[in-house]
């Protein structure tokens, strides 16, 4: 990515005369660029890395910049600090804990802090409220208890990240609501469970997300001697995306602002796409007010001007903004528009136009699919296709439930076989699958096999391989059959032991059977980071009042239940494919990756998931941003307005990371068989109608 | 094979001269592989979370902190042990500027050496005193410090890039010292001094090493150790088909320590 010229001035801008720039403008403007220049400007000139502190909207960028920061030739100098605003609290809460525990309210600050991950959060929640559900908390909602938990603790992030007290959250949701009075029950149950959740964790020394946030912001910050060697330490500052940062977040960044030798602020105040995690843009926009000087390149001036002139016309049909002056013609922008009856079609359509441009000399890299959702089929049908092409392809999806890894679900089923007295059952199916993975090389077909003959559904237990016939063990083939009696061996050998803490089983498990040269690196991967789940989890277990092997039962029961992890399970990332085509979904994935494609093929165009938030009736990402005016009201004109923008943020998002054009890709009926005419498909048939 | 700005450190030399194939897969193919290196998981962990706590409340102090209530309170005898060992028989600090936990990255032709110090300390008297608290379970021996990477990393550095720490003042290598103090036995280590010959021959012995690393053509060059006790305290044993019992002998790597690595919210 080039970066625009007029950035020279900032980077080269004085070191110690307190001048603060904002640079503004599209990411293709090259602002990232511009601030590892001036990165590599502050350390040539002597400055201390331990000095500098660089703030990053999430930990992928985070991990980028630094591999680009490695690749920059440079004398001696010190590391550098590159951190998330969370990654930065989390560390000098822990850090400073003696100063700051007791007056943020917990109840033992001699005891070190326990930092909560999402699971466990989770986990936890579910355990307070469960007794409230009981008593009828949320009835005649129609929602997974899952979908309940992850509301309420975004419910606490909000408050958190927007710096307002835990017990506005009702209020302000209560306040806000126009529809049926029975909501406003709902929302004193959710006040009722974030209240006793945050006790608990105070109680317990229990930092969850939003602790990390309310501590952070509201405390360490505030007391003298921490801002004196914060600011003492940090004397020059550098923050990417701004618009990617949450209120708090801002908070910090303008109170440092006046205090830095220098300053240099990036952002694109008309982006900010996580507006879920709370991020606000229009905080960026007033951080740019507060510097000395701003540079704006405008996205005419730095991409493609059909792409742009495209973007400003959906906008204007989604109601954004009004039509500005553009080079480019809309229709231009779109190479084609890939109709099929069968979503299955449009899937096939899409991987033909694929490999027809990488016949024509395209590199599989210079293309990205961007979708609502990957869901299995689409992952399937494109990664068959393309294999068959040898066409290099990746994946990289954000934010999965554990259980969807066939190594996760491999792990809990033996788990479940070598626990036998947490009564847990198992189905064919489940222990099939996992016998695939153990096993290996095992077809599904000798796993079934496996599954069917030996493994008694009465005891929940493995039978000796010795019970199958002649036949039968020559079927599944002998050295699987010695592999099987290892397992069971290793099973019934564990079971005999005292037992031990479940993360520890797990990686016995993995040392002892699953870890040979069959095993892919991948999935070595996804089971490290079951293993950290798991021990997190137990680290908070006496919190949660667990004990003994009753810590991994309600773990495995928790991942079976859908919980969402915390990390990402595959680290795969754009640049750690760069050769291949990507599939990237949710959108914002991709708008966040700092990827500019040749093409980029959008799929589902006609779903409403391009348009329809999340059905999310206990809390509203709105309502409790800073920013709500709290005399407005949530009237479906307000939810209307906010979709369109929202809708608009990624086309334009889009357009503005793609250099040669897009294909828009849609079926009459998505997999479910409903009718794709979404708003962005309406849009995008307006906007291809008009007259050239 | 490797990287433009890879990071040479003293673990991953460490690493190279241990297992070349261990050195491939832990820093050019980052394979996390969470095989377990000792019998006694809860011991393992215990280690590496006590060390973790004492580099922390060390720290903490240098902050001016209060950590004596945490260590009181406690529950682990050996951290109380060890912050007792601490406060009576510290190493001598002299007055100077004091640094703590700081990173230094030194160019090497396209890769960089980094060392990553528990404190230096840039005495008013001239001397540069880098110390490295030591909490692993070995009984430190005098000459295996003497002559290994982590010496010649952390002092080669330290003159190298020192001059970013003391305001353009380059160091001088007759100045430095290394003091190694182990928590569980504060005197096992003297410090060890360093001289202009001492850096000459450092720089010379990193520059060959590099080049042998950077020389190997694929991944076969990175063989597998012929010394199987090697295998009994690597993770990948597994993956090289080197199953052999899990020693005793496990220790941590301390260079490899960190808070982060801690599962944690994304954000």
């Amino acid at each position: 990515m080039n970066m625009a010229p007029e950035f020279n001035r900032a980077i080269n801008s004085s070191l110690n005369e307190k001048y603060t720039y904002f640079l503004a403008g599209p990411l293709v403007a090259g602002q990232r660029q511009a601030l590892i220049v001036r990165l590599r400007v502050l350390l040539e000139a002597g400055v201390p890395g331990y000095a500098i502190l660089v703030l990053l909207p999430d930990r992928a960028t985070a991990r980028r910049f630094r591999q680009q920061v490695d690749e920059l030739d440079l004398g001696p100098y010190g590391a550098v600090d590159l951190q998330t605003y969370y990654g930065l609290a989390s560390r000098l809460i822990r850090l400073f804990w003696p100063l700051v525990a007791d007056s943020a309210g917990f109840a033992a600050p001699e005891r070190p802090p326990v930092f909560l991950n999402y699971e466990t959060a989770q986990y936890l929640m579910g355990q307070l409220s469960e007794p409230l559900l009981a008593q009828g908390y949320f009835e005649g909602l129609s929602m997974r208890p899952q979908r309940i938990i992850s509301q309420l603790l975004d419910n606490l992030n909000k408050a958190a990240v927007a710096g307002f007290a835990l017990g506005e959250v009702a209020p302000r949701l209560a306040q806000a609501w126009t529809g049926e009075a029975s909501r406003l029950r709902l929302y004193e149950h959710v006040q009722i469970c974030i209240d006793l959740y945050r006790g608990h964790c105070l109680q317990h020394g229990l930092l969850d997300a939003s602790l990390v946030f309310e501590v952070f912001n509201r405390h360490l910050v505030a007391k003298d001697e921490f801002w004196r060697y914060f600011t003492e330490r940090f004397r020059h500052l550098l923050v990417d995306s701004s618009e990617e940062m949450v209120p708090v977040a801002h908070d910090l960044v303008r109170r440092l602002l006046h205090q830095s030798d220098s300053a240099l602020l990036t952002g694109d105040v008309q982006a900010g796409f996580r507006i879920f995690l709370g991020v606000d843009a229009p905080g960026a926009a007033e951080l740019q007010a507060e510097c000395q000087e701003s540079i704006v390149v405008e996205p005419a001036n730095c991409a493609d001007p059909h792409l742009t002139a495209f973007a400003g016309r959906i906008g204007e049909k989604l109601g954004q903004g009004r039509t500005v002056e553009s080079a480019g013609s809309p229709r231009l922008a779109v190479v084609d528009l890939v109709q099929t009856r069968y979503r299955s079609q449009m899937i096939e359509s899409v991987a033909r136009q694929i490999i027809e441009l990488i016949n024509k000399g395209v590199a599989p890299g210079e293309i990205a699919i961007v979708a609502p959702h990957a869901d299995g089929v689409l992952r399937f049908l494109l990664a068959e296709t393309f294999r068959a092409a040898d066409i290099p392809f990746a994946v990289i999806r954000r934010y999965e439930t554990l259980r969807e890894e066939p190594v996760v679900r491999a792990c809990l089923t033996l788990a479940i076989l070598a626990h036998p007295e947490w009564g847990q059952s198992l189905s064919v199916f489940d222990l099939a699958e996992a016998l695939e993975r153990a096993l290996k090389p095992l077809d599904p077909l000798r796993a079934e096999l496996v599954a069917r003959h030996l493994y008694d559904l009465r005891s929940g237990q493995l039978k000796n391989a010795s019970e199958l016939n002649a036949k039968m063990r020559e079927r599944i083939g002998f050295a699987a059959v010695e592999r099987y009696e290892i397992l069971r061996e290793w099973l019934e050998s564990y079971r005999a032991e005292e037992p031990g803490a479940f993360d520890h089983f797990l990686r016995r498990l993995f040392g002892e059977i699953l870890s040979n040269c069959e095993l892919e690196p991948e999935d070595a991967q996804v089971y490290s980071k079951l293993i950290a789940s798991a021990s997190s989890f137990r680290q908070a277990a006496p919190a949660m009042d667990l004990k003994g092997t009753d810590i991994g039962k309600r773990y495995v029961e928790m991942v079976l239940a859908g919980v969402v992890a915390a990390q990402y399970l595959t680290d795969v990332d754009l640049e750690e494919a760069p050769e291949s085509i990507a599939l990237v979904a949710p959108v914002y994935t991709y708008l966040l990756s700092g990827h500019v494609a040749r093409y980029q093929f959008w799929l589902d165009i006609g779903s409403m998931s391009w348009w329809d938030p999340l059905h999310q009736p206990l809390t509203n990402h709105y309502v409790l941003a800073r920013r709500w005016n709290q005399d407005e009201r949530w009237t479906d004109a307000v939810d209307f307005s906010i979709r369109n923008q929202n809708l608009y943020r990624l086309v334009r998002g889009l357009c503005l990371r793609c250099r040669g054009g897009i294909y828009l890709c849609a079926s009459d009926s998505e997999g479910r068989g409903e009718v794709q005419d979404g708003p962005l498909m309406m849009a995008v048939q307006q906007v291809l109608q008009e007259r050239a | 094979m490797i990287n433009k700005g890879f990071k040479f450190s003293q673990s991953s030399l460490t690493t190279f001269k241990q297992c070349r194939r261990r050195f491939l897969l832990r820093y050019l193919q980052h394979m996390q592989w969470p095989a377990p290196l000792t019998d006694h998981l809860s011991e393992w962990e215990q280690t590496i979370q006590r060390g973790l706590f004492f580099h922390q409340f060390i720290l903490q102090e240098s902050l001016g902190l209060h950590v004596e209530a945490a260590i009181h309170k406690s529950d682990d005898p050996l951290l109380r042990t060890w912050w007792d060992n601490w406060r009576k028989q510290a190493p001598d600090m002299p007055r100077g500027e004091l640094f703590s936990e700081t990173m230094l990255s030194v160019p090497f032709g396209e890769r960089r050496l980094v060392a990553k110090l528990d404190r230096v300390i840039f005495a008013e008297d001239g001397r540069v005193l880098i110390f490295d608290w030591k909490t692993g379970r070995r009984k430190p021996k005098q000459a295996e410090y003497v002559d290994n990477w982590q010496t010649l990393v952390y002092r080669f550095v330290v003159v190298e890039a020192g001059a970013l720490l003391t305001g353009g003042h380059p160091v001088d290598p007759a100045n430095v010292s290394l003091i190694y103090w182990h928590a569980q036995y504060p005197q096992a280590i003297q410090p060890i001094i360093y001289s202009s010959a001492e850096h000459e021959a450092a720089r010379n012995r990193l520059t060959q090493k590099m080049a042998e690393i950077e020389g190997l053509p694929d991944e076969a060059a990175y063989a597998k150790t012929e010394d199987l006790t090697e295998c009994r305290r690597c993770e990948y044993h597994t993956y090289c088909e080197r199953v052999s019992p899990r020693g005793e002998d496990w220790d941590i790597d301390e260079d490899e320590l960190d808070w982060d690595l801690l599962p944690e919210a994304e954000l």
